[in-house]
């Protein structure tokens, strides 16, 4: 297993600068995660597993989460309203940086500085969404259907 | 869908931005027009490039309400802001702050900073271990701690307790939190 590439012509280029195995349908709580990805959250050391949800507007992180991080987090714009599968929460937009981390040998971990809704009544997993998100970086699932290793790429846009 | 294409699609609740852009991308590519100009909910776009930057917005938008004209004080354009990211239309927000100088206000140049796109960067290296023994350790042993916030590092439990931010705060202080993988418990 090793990095994915494009080509043209000739040439070909890294799409992906690092990948980790994922974990599908890991219970949390309540909740079940269909694809759990590891990722570090802010300067926090620990690691956590979040929701890797392409259909999520926003990230979105908990009340205890936010705690942690303190004043990290910044100033808050004022809270708004979202929509949830878990219906309707308040929340505010922060911008954090998110770190989606490589194994060992598997390249590097990338670190985004994006945006994500931090909400106290949210009691759900960390969740990554597309907007502020994945909206700039590259991402591709392979479901380890012949070698029965789940491997999640991903890699920065930008060069 | 030449000329001045009016999306009718704009005012469904159930289209993204996302989906929305690529309809525009395929009109955009065969649209011969001089000006590159389209309306949605009254108001008129001209775009100077490509409008894949410049998404559709789902928002409707009365015509009185041109952008620059009756958005002079913060309150007015915050509102309008706020609007907009809670219906999801996050791109027309962007668009919609692109017009508006910095410095009107310090809650308006928050929302630019919140609202602004993700940027990324690669580290120097990987710092994810194989998580299997993890994984391993969780399917053995879970349902002695259903309910808890449980810590973990290559398989060895670090330590468990019902809050996370006091798991978090007893590792720190045993300097164990490094590295350290925070798993909730299924509960029943």
């Amino acid at each position: 297993m090793g990095h994915l590439f494009t080509r043209f012509h000739k040439n070909c280029k890294n799409w992906s600068s690092g990948f980790a195995s994922f974990l599908t349908s890991h219970k949390q709580g309540f909740h079940r995660l269909s694809v759990a990805i590891r990722c570090r959250i802010g300067s926090m050391e620990e690691i956590d597993l979040a929701l890797l949800d392409t259909g999520a507007e926003w990230s979105v992180i908990d009340g205890e989460t936010a705690e942690i991080l303190g004043d990290e987090i910044g100033p808050s714009s004022g809270e708004i309203n979202i929509d949830t599968r878990l219906g309707k929460l308040r929340g505010a937009l922060h911008r954090v940086d998110i770190t989606l981390l490589a194994e060992e040998g598997c390249g590097r971990d990338l670190t985004v500085n994006g945006t994500v809704i931090v909400s106290k009544e949210w009691d759900g997993p960390i969740v990554l969404g597309y907007r502020g998100f994945m909206e700039r970086i590259r991402i591709a699932l392979d479901p380890g259907f012949l070698d029965d290793r789940q491997v999640f790429y991903f890699g920065p846009v930008d060069p | 869908m030449k000329g001045s294409p009016n999306y009718g699609y704009a005012d469904s609740p159930y289209w993204n931005d996302r989906m929305a852009i690529r309809v525009v991308i395929d009109d955009w590519e065969n649209d011969e027009s001089p000006n590159k100009r389209f309306d949605c909910a009254g108001e008129s776009y001209t775009f100077d490039q490509s409008p894949w930057s410049y998404p559709v917005p789902k928002y409707p938008i009365k015509a009185s309400s041109s952008i620059g004209t009756n958005f002079r004080d913060g309150v007015h354009i915050e509102k309008r802001i706020k609007k907009l990211v809670e219906s999801g239309g996050i791109s027309e927000a962007r668009r919609f702050l692109s017009f508006i100088q910095c410095g009107v206000s310090e809650r308006i140049d928050h929302w630019r900073r919140v609202l602004a796109k993700p940027r990324s960067r690669s580290e120097k290296m990987a710092t994810g271990a194989n998580f299997e023994k993890d994984a391993s350790w969780l399917v053995k042993n879970s349902f002695k701690y259903k309910d808890q916030w449980v810590a973990l590092n290559q398989g060895l439990l670090l330590g468990s307790h019902k809050s996370r931010v006091e798991l978090h705060r007893r590792l720190k202080k045993a300097g164990k939190l490094r590295g350290a993988m925070f798993f909730k418990v299924e509960q029943e």
